[in-house]
């Protein structure tokens, strides 16, 4: 399919691609207040005890989300880097540079959400294990990349650096999912998964997946808020910044 | 039971602490892309302006 026929070029364009984003916000936000409230009422009011962990298993309700949005976003926004570097298309860095702050914050809750849950039920708020050491890792790859990208004054080669490392990185999101796998960990294995049947109880599960939906649609309103102003920032000499800032002073 | 299991807290205590920060954390993330916003916006009004120079002293 020719892409610029289908008009998909139009939305790359930042004068674009602003009003749209500031139109979807207001739509992701109530979606991920609406699913918010679902998942935990789900999850506190409707999912049983459970018979091993009793109560201190309702964690699960965060930390899960959590953890698969911090992958989900280095993902994505490796995915972007990628197309912003064979494209040439300054929409993919900025988005990059978008999500990056909020897939540090992912990664920094589940890992927290994660000790809360392990103290109570291992005995420990922390082990070196291989689950826990590579999302402690994902951790420090957002932040590299963060600190590389603030680090380089010319947006340009900030762009190039920062997407460089992102995909290098992308590397550690196998071996977080698979760690389960490869080693003998203290972490559990995965619960839910492509493959197989999910080993909780059916409430369980969907108070978990409402809450992934939740963490998804704060993730896209997040993001595109914070592109909007990263778009501002670097369209700053622009005519079309102009006219708009000369429409919100009227 | 022992003294340890004692001064245990309950599931409550963890459950409250992971979802506190949980919430805290997207406070913050609001506010700070808020708060990078308005600051974006103010400085941007402010090269908006005409230059007006200074009288001499």
């Amino acid at each position: 399919m020719d892409l610029a026929k289908a008009g998909w070029f139009k939305y790359a364009s930042p004068v674009t691609f602003y009003a749209l984003a500031g139109k979807l916000i207001p739509a992701f936000s109530v979606a991920a207040i609406v699913f918010s409230v679902m998942g935990l009422y789900t999850g506190f009011y409707v999912a049983p005890t459970d018979h091993q962990q009793g109560e201190i298993y309702r964690i699960i309700f965060i930390h899960v989300p959590a953890a698969w949005m911090s992958m989900f976003l280095y993902v994505v926004m490796a995915g972007y880097a990628a197309l912003g570097l064979i494209l040439n298309a300054r929409l993919s860095f900025i988005m990059a540079s978008a999500l990056a702050p909020t897939g540090a914050m992912f990664t920094l809750l589940a890992l927290v959400t994660g000790s809360f849950w392990g103290k109570p039920a291992w005995g420990t708020w922390w082990v070196w294990d291989a689950r826990l050491t590579s999302e402690l890792i994902l951790l420090f790859l957002y932040m590299g990349y963060i600190a590389l990208h603030d680090a380089i004054e010319d947006p340009y080669r900030a762009d190039r650096a920062g997407a460089i490392l992102a995909l290098v990185g992308i590397v550690n999101v196998p071996i977080i999912y698979f760690s389960v796998q490869w080693w003998n960990t203290l972490h559990q294995g995965a619960s839910v998964s492509l493959t197989s049947s999910p080993t909780m109880a059916h409430t369980m599960l969907s108070a978990m997946l409402i809450m992934a939906l939740a963490c998804w649609m704060y993730s896209i309103a997040i993001v595109l808020a914070r592109a909007r102003s990263i778009i501002l920032e670097r369209e700053r000499h622009s005519q079309w910044v102009a006219d708009l800032l000369a429409g919100y002073s009227q | 039971m022992n003294g340890g299991e004692l001064l245990m807290p309950g599931p409550a205590f963890y459950i409250a602490w992971a979802y506190g920060f949980a919430i805290a954390c997207v406070i913050a993330e609001i506010l700070l892309v808020r708060r990078r916003k308005r600051t974006i916006l103010k400085h941007l009004s402010l090269m908006q302006r005409p230059n007006i120079e200074s009288p001499n002293p």
